[in-house]
């Protein structure tokens, strides 16, 4: 069981791009962390610094308060597992795995123990045989799992590796990483641009863009408190809506419907107000604002619901689009107008030029009454 | 590969490489360097003296009628061979397209010539043509032609190029069978649909779309005339009779080796060079050979 | 094929049979003169087989005969000949493979200028630069020998490009997680690389014994001495026969021999040596 410090972490290339910036990120005894974020944010070559494979241009990386920053990947005592496999093809399973402890000069008789109990532990042992190409996709992967358990890695480092299998393989297979990780309690690194992934695996999770942290945390800390615009919209499924407001005198103006929310502690002008599609409610009387219904997705359990904000013909506002999800059986069609409220406590506000969170207790304003009557 | 997976070693990689880059300095660039310096030198046949003679080389082969016939020469036998082999190569792998059983059998019987060293296949047919005993000069005789190829020059050409087109059709086959079977099936299926039969097929949508490797093929076929057909003329006919079968190279080689004229064959190497270089950057340039650094 | 028809069908099997049957024919003509007395040529060539058999050849190869010319007994040639191909073969993989892993897996200084070197090499065959490599040679003390015969051949930009060209498309994970692995450079070249590269290794044997097999005008530049004479050079000397009768059974039966070893590779490595040649040309 090991740490791993960033700090100050940085990569440029040759050509003046900068993949990560000045990143800084501690990790724990046998956490399992996951970097998330959109393709480009930098999260595989943050991935691929761990592991030695590139190069940092500026900070500092630790693992056991070691500095391994020209350390070669052999030496570092990380495992990874690649997107592709990267199985060696013209080998069988077995010396796909016994090919690193091999190469660290690990007697015979080990490596065989070794391998026979990964493979058993994995379920792979009647494979061991056979070459990379005869396997399924499953089976490659738990070979490419196999490859990085045999050599009892300080940290695995795992690269999107769930992303080459169809949907219920992966669903399988996360699973079993868990578990896996749970029970060996290694440090663990993985990168996914899949946020259900993310949530689902992280004890700790870590939004990025653009070569930054936007926001560290429990899945859960992140959902209910997402720090910025980016990470709310990035993390839950269907995203947090997002529409934008006005903050006035009387309350939050959307449109021409005022929400009755005490407005003092917030400064006069543009806002953001985020909504998750779980938490908008659909009221029959008193709506906060209202929304035609232009397109309903039925998921079985849930409908979801592609609105549209309904504004006074008068006004000459665009309208706003925003997603809802409504109980399943719910008798709600295309063209209906319905009316929207939302619990205060789900409201999120943020920031109109710097998109960040504002942490301000909402009160409902006393004079929600008198506005409707 | 991106820049980044590669090893950090300085000196490996030099060790490596100097091996190759050795014996191609010492083997390539050192002659072609003496080649292009003794191309403007006149040497004495003992390599006693020699002095700087500027293009003198150059201009004294540009008014040498034997270097622009032997240049002529390399023309008819290389667009005659080109023409030729392609032709018949063409035919062949149009018919072999169609065979559905056994065309692995035909392919073998067909490719095996290009295993066959141009002087050993010189020998195989000089054989044929010998005037007195061949069988083909015996035919020929038969249909009337007074066949002499040690005399009689235009029968000496025709026997190089018919050997030397011998030799290439195996190479124009291959890649014309795979350029032909990589045309997609849906488009014969839709013109078979649209009524058209084999031969139509072939002649407005297979040699359209085969083109390229058409063009690709002429290129290397001149390339073999060019310079893969020493051996074959070494072993039929030394270039003659007079110097009617005498290609570039082979004169390169005559001047040089036999004639021990220094000067006047560098200066022939060096126009050689040229024409190799201009046909490489052709080939790279117009045929997309992919060497993208 | 499209549609069934089967009087097309047949008609391409007859088409390509003559195919074979013309292109085979000289073969033909050869075998069979090897069993006719070389009294038989004088009233024609015949046609069909006479009654010598294989003795030509068993007299050849058992080295009882020899030519009125030649100072070399036939296996001795044949030696020269194997020699010289698989040592053009093998040392041309070699540096080939060895210049490719080194310019696609490393970067340092000069890489470019190294790629560039070799690129210049096909540019300039034997063909076009006779006489100074030559003398290249004559200063080295290289004639009569075969360094000499085959170290100047070795160098070839084809093989070199063939093998980067491989070696650009293996995945770079897989060179990753062999250096996770703990594999360096030279264990990354002998346990991943040079496995993968079997079929092109195959491909590029098969096309280089051809061109070592087959060379001629180098033997013939920088071998005087009979002792060094391949049997495509053999084959030459006992045309040349400037006074006195040739012996065409003789030298037809050589002739075959000269060419079954390449044509045998060919024919029994035909995948590797299409790959070898399409490659090649990429």
């Amino acid at each position: 069981m090991s740490t791993l410090t960033l700090s100050n972490i940085t990569k440029s290339y040759p050509n003046g791009y900068q993949a990560v910036h000045k990143l800084s990120l501690n990790i724990e005894e046998g956490e399992m962390v996951v970097l998330v974020g959109p393709s480009g944010c930098g999260k595989s070559t943050l991935l691929r610094m761990i592991a030695g494979l590139e190069e940092i241009t500026s900070g500092n990386l630790k693992i056991d308060d070691c500095l391994v920053n020209n350390l070669e990947p052999s030496e570092r005592d990380i495992a990874m597992v690649f997107q592709n496999y990267a199985l060696y093809p013209h080998m069988s399973v077995y010396n796909n795995m016994a090919y690193g402890l091999r190469n660290r000069k690990t007697p015979k008789a080990d490596i065989q123990r070794i391998v026979n109990d990964t493979a058993e532990m994995l379920e792979i042992e009647h494979l061991l045989e056979r070459k990379p190409k005869q396997l399924s996709g499953g089976q490659r992967q738990r070979v490419a799992m196999g490859r990085a358990i045999v050599r009892k890695p300080k940290i695995f480092l795992f690269d999107e590796p769930l992303s080459n299998l169809d949907a219920k393989l992966r669903v399988q297979m996360r699973l079993q990483i868990k578990k896996l990780q749970r029970r060996l309690a290694t440090t663990s690194v993985y990168v996914t641009h899949d946020q259900v992934e993310a949530m689902t695996l992280a004890d700790k999770l870590v939004v990025l863009n653009q070569g930054t942290v936007e926001q560290v945390g429990t899945p859960l800390e992140i959902y209910d408190n997402p720090a910025s615009v980016f990470v709310a919209t990035f993390i839950g499924s269907p995203a947090m809506n997002i529409l934008d407001a006005k903050v006035t005198k009387e309350g939050l103006q959307l449109g021409y419907s005022l929400s009755p929310i005490d407005t003092q502690s917030l400064k006069p002008g543009d806002i953001k107000l985020g909504l998750r599609p779980e938490h908008i409610n659909i009221v029959e009387k008193m709506p906060w604002f209202e929304v035609e219904v232009e397109l309903v997705e039925s998921l079985g359990a849930d409908l979801l619901l592609y609105c549209k904000t309904l504004y006074h013909k008068t006004m000459d506002e665009t309208a706003q689009s925003l997603v809802v999800r409504a109980e399943g059986h719910s008798k709600i069609e295309i063209g209906d107008i319905l009316g929207l409220d939302i619990d205060q406590k789900h409201l999120h506000l943020f920031d109109a030029d710097t998109s960040k969170h504002i942490n301000i207790d909402l009160k409902m304003n006393s004079k929600r009454e008198l506005l409707y009557a | 590969m991106s820049s980044q997976a590669v090893f950090k070693n300085k000196w490996l990689p030099v060790a490596l490489i100097s091996p190759q880059l050795l014996i191609t300095a010492v083997f390539f660039l050192w002659p072609a360097g003496q080649a292009i310096f003794q191309s403007f030198q006149l040497e004495d046949p003992f390599g006693l003296n020699h002095e700087f003679v500027g293009l003198e080389n150059f201009i004294h082969l540009y008014n040498d009628s034997n270097y622009l016939n032997s240049l002529f020469t390399t023309l008819k036998f290389s667009i005659s061979v080109a023409f030729l082999a392609m032709i018949s190569a063409l035919i062949l792998s149009a018919f072999a397209e169609h065979i559905v059983r056994g065309s692995m059998f035909y392919r073998t019987f067909l490719i095996w010539p290009y295993a066959v060293a141009p002087l050993v296949a010189g020998s195989l047919w000089l054989f044929l043509f010998d005037p007195t005993i061949g069988v083909v000069a015996e035919l020929l005789q038969w249909f009337g032609v007074n066949w002499n190829p040690t005399l009689n020059s235009a029968h000496a050409m025709w026997m190089v190029i018919i050997t030397s087109t011998w030799k290439q059709i195996s190479y124009n086959f291959l890649f014309f069978l795979a350029a032909l079977q990589s045309v997609p099936k849906s488009l014969h299926e839709a013109a078979a649909i649209d009524g058209s039969g084999p031969v139509k097929r072939f002649i407005t949508i297979s040699f359209p779309l085969i083109s390229p490797t058409s063009f690709f093929l002429l290129v290397i076929n001149f390339v073999y005339a060019f310079f893969d057909t020493f051996g074959i003329i070494h072993a039929m006919t030394q270039g003659g009779p007079g110097r009617s079968t005498s290609t570039l190279v082979y004169k390169v080689y005559n001047d040089g080796f036999i004639g021990l004229n220094l000067g006047s064959s560098a200066a022939q190497s060096v126009i050689l060079m040229i024409m190799v270089a201009l046909l490489t950057v052709f080939q790279f340039k117009y045929i997309e050979k992919k060497v993208a650094y | 094929m499209v549609e069934r028809r089967p009087l097309f069908s047949l008609f391409c099997h007859i088409i390509l049979i003559l195919g074979i049957l013309s292109i085979a024919f000289p073969v033909w003509v050869a075998l069979v003169a090897t069993t006719h007395e070389n009294t038989a040529f004088a009233t024609g060539t015949p046609l069909w087989f006479g009654d010598l058999g294989f003795s030509v050849f068993s007299d050849l190869l058992s080295n009882q005969s020899t030519f009125n010319n030649s100072q070399l007994p036939i296996t001795q040639m044949l030696f020269n000949s194997m020699v010289m191909a698989l040592c053009i073969t093998v040392g041309k993989l070699t540096i080939s493979i060895m210049s490719a892993y080194a310019v696609v897996f490393f970067r340092f200084p000069g890489r470019m200028f190294a790629f560039w070197i070799i690129f210049f090499t096909l540019m300039l065959p034997v063909e076009v630069r006779i006489i100074p490599t030559f003398e290249v040679i004559t200063n080295l003390n290289m004639l009569n020998s075969f360094s000499g015969l085959t170290i100047p051949l070795i160098a070839s930009a084809t093989a070199t490009f063939l093998f980067r060209q491989f070696f650009l498309t293996v995945p770079k994970e897989l060179f990753e997680a062999a250096r996770i692995d703990g594999a360096g450079p030279i264990r990354f070249f002998i346990d991943i690389l040079l496995p993968l590269s079997r079929t092109n290794i195959a491909a590029l044997f098969v096309i280089t014994f051809i061109y070592g097999w087959n060379q001629y005008l180098w033997p013939l530049l920088i071998t005087t001495d009979v002792q060094y004479y391949t049997i495509v050079m053999g084959i030459k000397q006992m045309l040349g026969v400037v006074d006195g009768l040739i012996e065409w059974n003789k030298i037809m039966a050589t002739t075959i021999i000269a060419m079954l070893p390449p044509v045998i590779v060919v024919i029994a490595m035909q995948k590797a040596f299409v790959k070898g040649l399409v490659d090649s040309e990429k």
